[in-house]
């Protein structure tokens, strides 16, 4: 007997709520690098198009629940009542977190300078990375 | 959400012989929202409260009920 749709939905689920997880802590990681590591006034266009791509990416698998090549009948369940309240409450998350480190990030600027990419690829990276982590827990839990 | 909504959706399902995964099916949502929803974790809308008052044949207040006040 096949894999019922049911089945498959929860099973992705699943391995969504780990890809999240994993791709949190990658973002985390990141969100570092952009803290002591891109020195001022420098361009350095191949990292700004990856950093683009990656936050578009996640931003993208954020609003949608992601799965666009799962089928409909998949995805609907992937992404049914309670998906889709855990992902609101994530992006929750994610935006108080954005908000804090921003007034931080402000309040940091007086004692020493931050460049403008560094403070906006940060905040980006450290909203996303804590919506994923969120989600993630909400999942997997 | 913090409200509660009490619920003998688990009682109702095994009466029937139905596991949650079948129950899922037939209402169109995945097995943790049934998970989710037997077990308080989860408030379902009114319209999956109805979806699964006809899937189990019960009327919908037979299923969902608010907590006691006391």
């Amino acid at each position: 007997m096949g894999v019922s749709t049911v089945e498959r939905a929860d099973r992705n689920s699943r391995s969504r709520g780990w890809c999240m997880a994993i791709g949190a802590v990658v973002l985390l990681v990141l969100s570092g690098f952009s803290a002591w590591g891109i020195p001022h006034g420098t361009t350095d266009l191949p990292r700004a198009i990856t950093w683009l791509v990656l936050t578009l990416l996640w931003l993208g698998i954020l609003a949608t629940g992601g799965g666009l090549m799962l089928g409909r009948q998949v995805r609907r369940l992937m992404n049914d009542e309670v998906s889709t309240q855990n992902r609101r409450r994530a992006l929750e998350t994610g935006f108080w977190v954005a908000m804090m480190a921003a007034v931080v990030l402000y309040f940091a600027s007086l004692a020493e300078p931050i460049g403008v990419r560094s403070a906006l690829a940060m905040l980006t990276e450290l909203a996303i990375a804590t919506s994923l982590l969120r989600y993630a827990w909400l999942e997997l839990r | 959400m913090s409200e509660r909504l009490d619920n003998r959706l688990l009682a109702a399902r095994t009466q029937r012989g139905l596991t949650q995964a079948a129950l899922a099916e037939l209402v169109g949502v995945s097995r943790k929202t049934i998970n989710t929803v037997e077990n308080g974790v989860f408030v379902p809308s009114t319209i999956l409260a109805l979806k699964l008052a006809r899937a189990l044949g019960e009327p919908v207040e037979a299923l969902f009920s608010l907590p006691s006040e006391d």
